[in-house]
């Protein structure tokens, strides 16, 4: 996709994407934050159980990028 | 090595399985009904990125229609009919999620490790494609079994049905016929569930399927 004797210019693109991703994720949970009035301490077992979940998950999707 | 193709291709597809964890998680039914259309989104995202990877075109008519009908046909009508049975505000009481999304995990893992093997000599995004189409499939059917309320189980079995489009969309070749009959029959079934829920709730004043169990001939 892109040609590979334009190292140099690979740099700045790659921070760009960076702070893109950063901006889009940042976003993403401030909408997530402020659309939650608020949580409520007797549901932290059920965040921490889905927090599991995902990073199991995350593993998973790891694994599967990493073997093929 | 990485590539951006595959990375895309193992972005939706991974977006997919976390989806139907969320189906899995989620106990409002409207919540439900948006998840599963977000699903089906991601779907359609899945199926157009394979029509332009593979450069097959009839694959963005697959993509139209899962965007189409499951996306906001579905869904919408979903709702509707939530609303008319009078249960959208209903909180459906899932029993034991800790235990449900523990065995979803673990149908996960089984997924990957069957068609992993099994695929050795397919291509890297075939491959994948059919393992996380796999966990949706077998994610749906743990939804339709762990659900009590018939709205959700109708919600379980089509989002499995999205799994089966996500597996012939990575390997290669399904003929456009096949798709426009599948999302076609799709449709009937719906119907006809459409129309077995009310049937149950004019019956039984409920759509909790237990109900049904008092009327076994045992």
């Amino acid at each position: 996709m892109i040609p590979s004797d334009s190292s140099a210019f690979l740099y700045p693109l790659g921070i760009l994407a960076w702070i893109t991703k950063m901006a889009v994720l940042g976003a993403a949970l401030a909408g997530f934050e402020t659309a939650i009035a608020k949580m409520r301490v007797f549901r932290v077992p059920e965040f921490l159980s889905g927090a599991l979940v995902l990073g199991f998950l995350g593993a998973l999707l790891l694994f599967v990028s990493q073997v093929l | 090595m990485p590539t951006l193709a595959f990375d895309l291709a193992h972005l939706l597809a991974g977006s997919m399985v976390v989806s139907s964890f969320v189906l899995l998680y989620q106990d409002r039914i409207t919540g439900v009904l948006n998840v599963f259309a977000v699903q089906a989104v991601i779907l359609a995202l899945a199926v157009a990125f394979q029509a332009w990877f593979q450069d097959a075109p009839h694959l963005y008519v697959t993509a139209l229609i899962a965007l189409l009908v499951k996306g906001i046909v579905i869904p919408l009508a979903l709702h509707r009919i939530v609303r008319e049975l009078g249960i959208h505000r209903e909180i459906e009481k899932v029993v034991g999620v800790g235990l449900t999304m523990l065995a979803g995990l673990a149908l996960t893992a089984l997924a990957v490790l069957v068609v992993l093997p099994v695929t050795a000599g397919a291509g890297r995004i075939g491959r994948e494609d059919l393992a996380f189409a796999l966990a949706v499939i077998l994610l749906g059917l743990l939804m339709m079994i762990t659900r009590r309320n018939a709205v959700t189980q109708v919600v379980g079995f089509v989002s499995l049905e999205n799994g089966f489009v996500l597996a012939a969309t990575g390997a290669r070749g399904m003929p456009l016929v096949v798709e426009i009959s599948t999302a076609f029959s799709i449709l009937i079934a719906f119907i006809v569930f459409g129309i077995f829920l009310f049937r149950i709730r004019e019956r039984f004043d409920t759509v909790d399927v237990h109900a049904l169990e008092r009327f076994r001939g045992d």
